[in-house]
């Protein structure tokens, strides 16, 4: 089973959100155990994001691509194939370096893992 | 003279666009030539941010197609594009396109009224100043071309 969040969010001038998943159904991973992907694209350049995962870091501030659009996949891939055990927090902080407010669309996709017990 | 002028915002971009194309311009835009400049989304609220100049909403890139044309020297000056590389940070930029959000987008306009005034007057100054120069222009094209003729 895979579940899947996509949204946009407008960012303010030198201005940082701290968790752009805030509110949303599976900000913590509903599976005892997941593979994550995060996929983001900005609207110009000058945004960073950076994902912490149960509050490891998974990326440090890094650069989006300035597509303008919602990520098509596989393209945009920030960083995939990170693991997320069950209720841990998924946390994509972003930051606008620039001095005009800008978009940040972003997905995250959870897919359970198989695990073996035995 | 020849430049490049973006379809969506009409802004001018120099002659060597296609040729630098991914040196000086268009840096992390893809392969094909576009323009740089910026949109405003006004589907997306306004971000607030401290600095009061600073509170507009989100802009991004128009990708949008840009084609050779000759036009006045006298209007590119009034209308070349600020590029990417002489403006990373976005300062110049910002400051135009919040203009732009104050006279296109009325939630911009009620908030800043007094500065809405000052910038509708600015801009109907300089579409005055390009209309005029378009007609000049436009004018010594058709006599250049009425004098080809005649030697034709």
């Amino acid at each position: 089973m895979i579940v899947t969040m996509q949204g946009l969010n407008a960012v303010a001038a030198n201005a940082t959100v701290q968790n752009v998943l805030t509110g949303q159904r599976y900000e913590r991973s509903p599976f005892t155990a997941g593979v994550g992907n995060l996929y983001c694209c900005g609207s110009a350049a000058g945004l960073t994001a950076e994902l912490n995962v149960g509050g490891t870091s998974i990326t440090p501030p890094t650069n989006v691509n300035t597509q303008n659009r919602y990520p098509i996949v596989p393209d945009d891939v920030l960083v995939g194939t990170w693991e997320v055990l069950e209720g841990r927090l998924i946390q994509v902080t972003v930051v606008n370096t620039t001095a005009g407010a800008l978009s940040f669309f972003w997905r995250v996709d959870i897919e359970e893992a198989d695990i073996q017990i035995g | 003279m020849l430049v490049f002028r973006c379809a969506r915002t009409g802004l001018y971009y120099p002659a060597d666009f296609v040729e630098n194309w991914g040196k000086t311009y268009g840096i992390g835009l893809g392969i094909r030539p576009v323009s740089e400049s910026l949109i405003n989304d006004y589907l997306q609220p306004i971000c607030k941010s401290r600095d009061n100049s600073r509170t507009m909403h989100p802009v991004g890139y128009s990708y949008s197609q840009v084609d050779l044309v000759e036009v006045a020297d006298e209007e590119i000056e009034l209308n070349s594009a600020i590029v990417e590389l002489s403006d990373p940070m976005m300062m110049k930029r910002s400051t135009v396109m919040r203009e732009r959000q104050i006279i296109h987008c009325q939630d911009m306009g009620h908030a800043y009224p007094s500065e809405k005034v000052e910038i509708v007057e600015r801009d109907n100054e300089k579409k005055a100043r390009v209309s005029e120069i378009r007609n000049k222009f436009r004018d010594v094209l058709a006599l250049y071309r009425a004098q080809n003729q005649d030697k034709a």
